[in-house]
């Protein structure tokens, strides 16, 4: 690889973080539950970029976020929205971009690859948001679910049946190979 | 927007602002540690006391740090509740069905309650006393061990310092998209959920476009000035340690002791 497209992929990797912290504030109300951009945004980026891309650009959002740009969702920022009982769900968004993007690193980028993939990435972030829940609260296993994964469901199924499907029709639209 | 581009924090010249940034991102994290070690109503006020005592001496207005626990309230009203609600234990106060407030609850509650305060306002402190981009260096400088393992650390701190210029640019670009497509028909946030979820597709793909192309123009426009990585650059901000930093790990050091101490 040579210098150029290295420095280039440093430089698009840092500007999908702050695309991304711009995309968390934009929300598609859905009643009790909103739908952040983000989630979308992150879907897409583990479907359609190579998984040292989506590792660096999660990376520096959540560093961004750590020294105070308020780029998570709601214009929070800091020590806190990482570290606090709901960090799980941020740092899930890391583990969504390494399940996902060496799944179909493996399995190639076909229709049923993409939706495994996605929901494989979705439900080990919920479940690792609702483990940081219950350690802070110190609630039983059977609380945290109803808590930091139940109301989360319809959502998440939502969301992943839209990003495979758009990633699906960008995959045949611009022949983007797998990763 | 403002918002976007400064961040949280409050300019000033208290004792907490001209601590290291370094010394702040350790303590800070530390000290979130050792919160989990009380366990008792000594511990839990030397603690209270101990915070409060630092968001004096950074001279800047509690109700900052009460704005910070605004976004929270409800997980912290829910937990609090449920351990109230659902834990047994000790003497029983009040009985109903499943739901019981006994006296181990209510102590559990209140704990729970002093943990997350504490935690907010720590965390706050260090992003209200500390400028993004001098926590940026700090983090730069405290991964700088890791080099030894290969760990890209200075690529770390470009990609950092290139995200900071790029919020405000992509906020402005997002708008100016969102009006773009405005302009050809979409309705952003009507219509049924279908249509919602559609109207995201003209927004998404533009600024992906364009944060490839100017990836590419940025990337030649460095190389064509000479950039070669991270061997041998100078640092215009140069981070120096202080007494004031030594003392107050010394202070830090103390306090775990005092905690250690008072605990159960």
């Amino acid at each position: 690889m040579g210098k150029n497209n290295r420095l280039k992929q440093l430089i698009i990797a840092a500007e999908l973080a702050a695309v991304m912290g711009v995309l968390s504030q934009l929300i598609i109300p859905l009643g009790p539950i909103p739908l952040t951009l983000q989630t979308i945004f992150i879907g897409l980026l583990a479907s359609l970029r190579p998984v040292g891309e989506g590792i660096k650009t999660v990376g520096i959002y959540l560093l961004l976020g750590l020294i105070g740009i308020p780029v998570f969702a709601g214009f929070h920022s800091g020590l806190l929205s990482l570290i606090g009982p709901t960090g799980g769900y941020l740092f899930g968004f890391l583990i969504y971009v390494i399940v996902t993007g060496l799944f179909l690193k493996w399995c190639g980028n076909g229709r049923w690859q993409l939706y495994v993939a996605n929901l494989l990435g979705a439900s080990v972030q919920l479940l690792l948001g609702a483990a940081c829940l219950m350690i802070y609260q110190q609630t039983t296993i059977q609380q945290a679910f109803l808590i930091g994964v139940l109301p989360f469901i319809f959502v998440g199924i939502l969301k992943v049946v839209f990003v495979c499907e758009l990633a699906c029709y960008l995959i045949r639209r611009y022949e983007i190979k797998a990763l | 927007m403002n918002k976007l581009i400064l961040g949280r924090y409050i300019a000033g010249d208290s004792l907490i602002h001209r601590l290291d940034p370094r010394a702040k991102l350790v303590l800070s994290f530390y000290f979130v540690g050792i919160i989990f070690m009380a366990n008792n109503w000594q511990s839990f006020s030397m603690l209270l006391i101990f915070t409060l005592g630092c968001i004096l001496a950074s001279k800047i207005s509690l109700s900052f740090f009460l704005k910070g626990v605004r976004p929270l309230i409800w997980l912290i009203i829910f937990t609090v509740a449920l351990q109230m609600l659902f834990s047994s234990g000790g003497q029983m106060y009040w009985h109903w069905g499943i739901f019981k407030i006994s006296e181990f609850g209510v102590t559990n509650g209140l704990y729970i309650f002093c943990r997350f305060i504490l935690i907010i306002f720590m965390s706050t402190l260090l992003t209200l006393s500390t400028a993004p981009l001098q926590l940026a260096d700090a983090i730069e400088s405290l991964l700088k061990p890791l080099k030894a393992i290969k760990f890209p650390v200075y690529e770390i701190a470009l990609m950092l310092s290139i995200a900071l210029r790029f919020v405000p640019t992509l906020m402005d670009e997002t708008a100016k998209i969102m009006n773009a497509q405005r302009a050809r028909g979409v309705n952003f946030g009507q219509g049924s959920l279908i249509k919602q979820m559609q109207s995201i597709i003209p927004l998404l793909i533009p600024l992906f476009v364009s944060s490839f192309n100017r990836a590419e123009d940025l990337a030649i426009a460095m190389e064509s000035r000479g950039y070669q990585g991270g061997e041998g650059r100078t640092k215009y901000r140069v981070l120096k340690w202080q007494t004031t930093d030594t003392m107050a790990f010394v202070l830090f050091a103390v306090v775990t002791v005092a905690l250690v101490y008072l605990k159960n």
